[in-house]
């Protein structure tokens, strides 16, 4: 497939019953997804105006002590390793093509505020004194504010909306929804690390602040089990995977994400329901076998996948077709093998139809996690 | 036609109000969801309410289940559970990794209580501790929904756990690993360090003093152990020469006790209380 060629690909998958529907909430959160608000009745991505982030330091010039700065091998400052997260988000690239335009700054540290507020400043905090954020388990987590605007349909293009936030800021912009502040928070209960690879029983502050920002500047989830975003966690990836970078420049746009990157177009069906809402939809590098990006499908069960140059693979997944069978993430391809760890296949149940113990593509080995 | 309306009605709803997880996260097992609970609890949605905080910095949402079975701890029958975020107006504050309550649903809860408030309970690994119950259409079981897609069993050393496979279990089924993992030991691997700060003393004798610290640190020895951060700890200290000689005996782990065998020796001259130490067991 060429850039800018557009592959029409429908696929139908089988869904046992209704049963499946309760299980939709806990899979939705497995796909690459931006954050979102509800206007006029439409979901749509909340994006910050004019592609402008400033974030600050809540920091009196010393490294909390729950950050080790000095220990292990090319320890570095906190500030370093936050401005070094943000421009891996401003400069997400794929095979030298920029694909974002989003202007990422650092303002002036802020003095110790005893919690992040809604204030229209964007604080990075690594001493929040409010334990009721911080349940046992949690590392940490950005809050992110959004507004919308009802006054037109968001599909209208060419509009303008103005916001007024925190009292007094006007932002005027062409999205329909906007995100005014985002504030990050380490726990303070949690050991980082700045070294190359973490210290022993700390986290690795690199990758989590990569990911933590990129949920602040408007990205939810990913299904695929390399990247930033992926929905498990622990995975400590500190760079960009393609669909982190097709994330990003699907919310901030530049020049080159149109003109480089293709589309495979579909529509996922259900048996006897038409398109499927919220089916998880694949792109699997031909060649490679590399999981590119993933998406979930719109309400007529219509995709889009933003895809550079190459040939394509559609993994049309299964939300579930049963209580026991389904696949919840995925890494990549070079065949295909079933189980709840790799060295137990078959996972798949053979008189079950979605698996039926056949290869589905030439491919010869998945890995991910099924259930 | 009608049935494609439905659908389509229902996914609409689960689409808007879902969250996924914008939060980094421990991924626990089901021991360590056991052990940091003070409360496990099945129980029904009341109601909901979100609402900025009194200095209007920021938006908390509370959710009031109404207690139907309890596993473990003592809980009142309604519980209030505070989780940031939630939408006021048109502000909406999104902090995901949250738990998305559905009205009049029944859940299985793994709760701890808030130190800044008892009153409110917080979920045990944000979304980790929620598992919302529902009957299968086709075999009218009850299963309730593993939110993280599926759940390691965990293992009281180190080694990784059984998986509990999802994303979807029998309540029954659930239940017994709940119960399992409620009679397992707990025990302290040796040489964990333990980092914490003394909290009180007080006088037990002739140049003896008991001693109280808390954990400063959430910490997971293995995978079949959690230690939360604010864990008290006791012990006894003795004055030996020019040092306070430290020996600790047990950690309260979500209310329960679990022994362990570690000493500190520490300059005597200034008070213990608010020295921060790290405690290697033994």
């Amino acid at each position: 497939m060429g850039a800018k060629r557009t592959n029409r690909v429908r696929v139908r998958i089988w869904v046992a019953g209704m049963g499946c529907l309760a299980l939709m909430g806990a899979i939705l959160a497995y796909a690459f997804t931006t954050i979102q608000d509800d206007v006029n009745g439409i979901a749509v991505p909340s994006r910050w105006a004019n592609a402008s982030f400033t974030w600050v330091l809540n920091n009196t010039g010393t490294a909390p002590s729950n950050v080790d700065v000095s220990d292990g091998t090319n320890p570095l400052p906190i500030k370093t390793v936050l401005a070094n997260a943000a421009s891996t988000w401003a400069a997400a690239s794929l095979n030298g093509q920029q694909l974002t335009n989003i202007n990422i700054t650092n303002g002036a540290d802020v003095s110790t505020l005893a919690t992040p507020q809604v204030d229209c400043t964007n604080v990075i905090s690594f001493n929040d004194t409010n334990t009721a954020d911080f349940p046992t388990g949690t590392i940490a987590l950005a809050v992110v504010s959004q507004d919308y605007e009802r006054t037109a349909s968001p599909d209208s293009p060419g509009l303008t909306y103005t916001y007024i936030e925190c009292g007094n800021q006007t932002v005027t912009t062409t999205s329909p929804s906007i995100i005014y502040d985002a504030d990050i928070i380490f726990n303070p209960n949690s050991s980082f690390s700045t070294s190359t690879p973490a210290l022993s029983n700390s986290y690795d502050l690199p990758s989590i602040a990569t990911r933590e920002i990129g949920y602040a500047l408007g990205l939810d989830e990913s299904a695929i089990s390399h990247t930033v975003m992926f929905s498990g966690g622990e995975n400590q990836q500190r760079t960009l995977a393609s669909d982190d970078v097709i994330a990003i420049g699907y919310l901030y746009p530049s020049s080159s994400f149109s003109s480089y990157l293709g589309t495979l177009s579909g529509q996922i069906t259900l048996a006897n329901i038409g398109g499927a809402y919220a089916a998880h939809v694949v792109a699997i590098d031909a060649v490679t076998g590399n999981a590119i990006t993933d998406r979930l499908t719109n309400s007529d069960g219509s995709y889009n996948l933003y895809v550079p140059p190459g040939n394509y693979y559609v993994l049309a997944l299964p939300l579930g077709s049963d209580s026991t069978h389904g696949i919840s993430y995925i890494g990549d391809f070079s065949g295909w093998s079933c189980g709840y760890d790799m060295s137990a296949p078959p996972c798949c149940d053979t008189s079950a139809t979605e698996c039926n113990g056949a290869t589905l593509f030439p491919a010869t080995n998945f890995t991910g996690q099924f259930f | 036609m009608k049935i494609r309306t439905q659908f389509l009605t229902i996914i609409v709803a689960i689409l808007m109000s879902a969250s996924a997880s914008a939060t980094t996260l421990m991924r626990m097992s089901l021991d360590q969801l056991t052990q940091a609970s003070t409360e496990i609890v099945r129980g029904h949605v009341v109601s909901q309410s979100t609402q900025w905080n009194s200095g209007h910095t920021r938006i908390y949402t509370f959710t009031t289940v109404a207690l139907d079975q309890s596993y473990k701890g003592n809980p009142p029958s309604t519980l209030v559970i505070q989780q940031p975020g939630g939408r006021v107006g048109k502000v909406q504050v999104f902090v995901a990794g949250t738990i998305q309550f559905h009205p009049q649903t029944d859940y299985l809860l793994f709760l701890e209580r808030s130190a800044s408030d008892s009153s409110k309970f917080l979920p045990v690994g944000m979304m980790q501790g929620g598992y919302r119950v529902y009957r299968d259409v086709a075999t009218r079981e009850e299963k309730l929904i593993l939110p993280l897609g599926f759940l390691r069993r965990g293992a009281p050393a180190t080694g990784v756990g059984a998986v509990i496979a999802g994303p979807a279990v029998p309540v029954r089924q659930f239940q017994r690993e709940v119960s399992t993992a409620l009679g397992s030991p707990m025990i302290i691997p040796r040489g964990t360090a333990i980092p914490i700060a003394i909290k009180s003393t007080r006088l037990a004798g002739l140049r003896r003093m008991d001693v109280t610290g808390r954990t400063t640190s959430d910490l997971f020895p293995n995978e079949g152990l959690v230690i939360p951060a604010g864990s008290p700890l006791s012990g006894i200290a003795e004055r030996v020469g020019n040092s306070w000689r430290i020996s600790w005996t047990d950690v309260s782990i979500g209310g329960k006790q679990v022994l362990l065998s570690a000493r500190n020796t520490e300059p005597a001259g200034e008070a213990l209380r608010g020295r921060v130490l790290r405690v290697s067991v033994r």
